[in-house]
């Protein structure tokens, strides 16, 4: 640790005090504190927003054939992806920014990149675009490509972008609520049904 | 026959922190945001970079009227900068 342990312990408390005094915000959003949590990890889970939306072919109308086969969704209310644990690593915090990790909230083990959620972010001129990314170089782990979580101003791509440059306007409040637009608010896993089988695809709300 | 502006109350949630600015509801949304981010001294970055956002995350045009938006009295609103993604275009 390159910091003083009682400057980052009291950072950690800081933050920690600033989430309990949030937790109504946070929970609204499908995101709780979890008891997991100890110096210097801090562990939240987030749940799933948006049901799993199943699309299949209709052909006909009640008893009315339609002319071409109309393609419609019907969103499964008992159905959504997994909730999963986000455990923020605060040691060297706020020289550093929190490191990110996503955990199975029922083993505590880290999720596979094949099998875990896709986090989705949404700009008006750029689209969608993917920003849970497989591989890390340093850690070889799925991370999160967003300012303000350590892997991405770590990532060689991202060198000049640092996070000192933004650290006075950040927070970790601040980082939560970039968590979860990307992993919760936007994304939406869907299901097409079609003679061929079913295909399961990610797809972001168009949501500046 | 003079003209009565409303005033209101808005709280800005800044990196958890609740800045309560009271403003007539005429103006455009970004001066009362120009205030908050003056009281919490946010001041290093842009306002441009900076979002403002509902309870439900929609984002907010800042360059309309605060009347245009019905906010009631003390209604919360998160400000926020933009999420800053790198990553890679999503292919379903």
């Amino acid at each position: 640790m390159r910091i003083d342990p009682k400057v980052n312990r009291s950072k950690y408390d800081r933050e920690l005090s600033r989430l309990q005094e949030r937790r109504a915000d946070l929970e609204r959003r499908g995101v709780y504190l979890l008891g997991s949590s100890a110096y210097p990890l801090l562990d939240l889970l987030f749940v799933a927003h948006h049901p799993l939306r199943i699309w299949t072919t209709q052909l006909r109308q009640g008893n009315l054939f339609l002319g071409a086969p109309v393609l419609v969704a019907q969103d499964i209310e008992a159905l959504a992806p997994s909730a999963f644990t986000a455990r923020f690593d605060l040691s060297d915090y706020d020289l550093e920014p929190p490191s990110l990790v996503f955990l199975n909230p029922w083993t505590g083990t880290p999720l596979s990149f094949n099998t875990m959620f896709r986090a989705l972010e949404y700009n008006v001129g750029r689209g969608p675009h993917e920003v849970l990314i497989a591989d890390h170089p340093l850690t070889h782990m799925p991370f999160l490509c967003v300012r303000g979580i350590r892997e991405y101003h770590s990532h060689p791509q991202h060198s000049g972008d640092e996070w000192l440059l933004y650290r006075p306007s950040m927070n970790l409040f601040s980082i939560i609520l970039s968590v979860w637009r990307v992993c919760v608010d936007l994304p939406s896993l869907q299901c097409s049904i079609t003679e061929s089988g079913c295909q399961f695809t990610w797809a972001a709300e168009e949501k500046p | 026959m003079a003209h009565t502006e409303q005033k209101i109350t808005l709280a800005f949630i800044i990196n958890g922190a609740s800045f309560a600015v009271e403003t007539n509801t005429n103006p455009p949304l970004k001066e009362a945001v120009a205030r908050a981010l003056a009281e919490s001294g946010n001041t290093g970055r842009p306002a441009s970079e900076w979002q403002v956002r509902d309870e439900s995350g929609n984002l907010l045009d800042v360059n309309r009227k605060i009347s245009d938006f019905g906010f009631l009295n003390g209604t919360k609103l998160y400000l926020n900068l933009a999420v800053g993604a790198g990553g890679a275009k999503h292919r379903p």
